[in-house]
Order: structure tokens, then sequence, then C-alpha cells
């Protein structure tokens, strides 16, 4: 059973997720990527709230590069699909650690 | 301030200090957008101030747009029922919005002024916002202005040249004085 503050992280993420979803039938479609990228900052957050999850300084570092690149979709699209590119990279080589 | 100085030295403030923002300042934003143009004068725009850090931390999570808790939220709203009645439908679809979106710039230039950061945010649920705030049916919540003293000083984002968006009396005719 998880904690009343874990149901709340958990419905707060929800509820972006879910706002996201409504609202990106009318916003401009790169949104809909950026919405993406912020929920895997989100998410990340959000494990904090689970005492079983250890601190994870890969995932911790994946945060800190999200939340300091992602703005760039407003100013230069070629920056963003770089750092997007450089996001899945990072996933990438972090799970090929984990089947050597 | 020097007007000029806030038109180029405002930026969107997406992280706040924790610092409250006193009422009178808050009064003062919202007397400034009070005077802004209106569309046949009919000032359709009404403003909820929310202070409440429950409700903002509330409206928050069905605001994809909006990325910190800010102290205090201005929720500008638009009069539907008051803008059709005395505008019709163009006075209820597009002045009512234009209007709204004028008191905000009025606004954010004002919190500027007075040494206050903000951002506006569009990207919200609107029947979420609505079940939160009690908000009418008639009533539409058409802007958020995230307001609180900046936690971050943001550089200036690119802008297209002047030269790229002016023309001198007919469209596509380039103005020679407007420098590149």
């Amino acid at each position: 059973m998880q904690s009343s503050e874990l149901r709340t992280r958990i419905l707060e993420y929800i509820a972006y997720l879910a706002a996201s979803a409504r609202n990106s039938i009318e916003e401009p479609h790169i949104y809909g990527s950026f919405r993406l990228i912020d929920a895997i900052s989100r998410l990340i957050n959000l494990l904090k709230y689970i005492p079983s999850v250890k601190e994870d300084s890969f995932l911790e570092e994946l945060k800190k590069f999200i939340d300091a690149k992602k703005y760039v979709m407003m100013f230069n699209t070629q920056e963003y699909l770089a750092f997007l590119d450089e996001v899945v990279l990072k996933v990438v080589r972090e799970l090929k650690k984990q089947t050597k | 301030m020097d007007l000029f100085e806030a038109i180029y030295g405002r930026r969107s403030i997406r992280l706040f200090k924790g610092d409250e923002v006193n009422d009178e300042k808050i009064i003062k934003i919202l007397d400034a957008g009070r005077w802004a143009p209106s569309g046949g004068n009919i000032q359709p725009w009404r403003y909820i101030v929310v202070k409440d850090k429950n409700i903002i931390k509330l409206i928050k999570m069905f605001s994809p747009g909006m990325f910190s808790e800010p102290p205090v939220l201005i929720v500008i709203c638009s009069d539907k029922k008051e803008a059709f009645e005395r505008g019709g439908v163009l006075g209820r679809d597009y002045l009512s919005i234009v209007d709204c979106a004028m008191a905000a710039q009025n606004m954010m230039l004002a919190a500027y002024a007075l040494g206050l950061g903000t951002c506006v945010i569009k990207s919200f649920n609107s029947k979420a916002i609505r079940e939160i705030l009690e908000i009418p049916n008639h009533v539409e919540p058409e802007l958020i202005i995230a307001l609180g003293y900046p936690a971050e000083k943001p550089t200036p984002p690119p802008r297209k040249p002047l030269s790229d968006i002016t023309f001198l009396n007919r469209y596509q005719k380039r103005w020679e004085k407007v420098a590149k």
C-alpha cells in the first residue's frame, strides 16, 4: 500500500499527463514532444517519493540535463532535435551497460 | 522606470522565489490591466487572484505550461455573456480574447516595473481550472499570469528582425528605413 504522499504525487503526475493529452489536440505539434520530454523529468522526480527506489545518479543527471535544455524547443528547432537525440543516446548507453 | 526599459527588459520567468508579494503591488498590477484598451470599451475581463498555496498547487497540476509554483497567480477570464450582449459575435469570439491579452501585457510590464517577474500561461486545462476556481459557464479562463520575485535571469530569446516583419504601404513591400 502506498503512502498518501505518494498517492498524491502519482495523481499529480496523472493530472499532468491527462491535461497534456487533452491540450495537445489544439497546441502546436512540437508541444507534444515537449510534454513527453518534460514528463521524463517529472517521472524521475516522482521516484523520490517511492521509498524502495534508491538514489540513482544516472536518473538525477538525466533530469538535470533535461531541465537545463528543454526550453530550447521554443527558440531553436535544430538544437532541440539534437537535445532529444542526446537524451535517447544517454538512455541507450545506460541500458547497454546493463546488458554487458 | 522608463517604458522602453520595461518592454526590452521583461522576460518570461518560470522560477520564482518563495517571497510573498504584498497586496498593494498586486492591486497596482491589476489596475494596470484595467487601463488596457478594450474593444467597444466592453471590458469583459475578470481577474481571479490566487494566493492560496493549495489552490496554486492544484492549478499547476492541470497546467502543463506552468513549471514552478509562484506565490501568486492572476487568472484572467472573459465574461462571454457580457461580451456577446455588448459586442455580438465579434465581441464574444475575438475582442474578449484580445482585450484579455492586452490587459495581460499591461500587467506584466507593471509587474516588471515593480521588480516582479511574470510568465503568461495558456497551456492549462480550462475545464479543470473552471472546476477548481468555481468559474461559471459564461466566464472563460483565457490566460494565467504567474507572478512573484524572479529566481532566474533568462537570456533574451531571439527575435525576428524588424525588417522581416515590417512592410510599407503594401504587404511584402519592404520599408528601406527598417534596418536588418
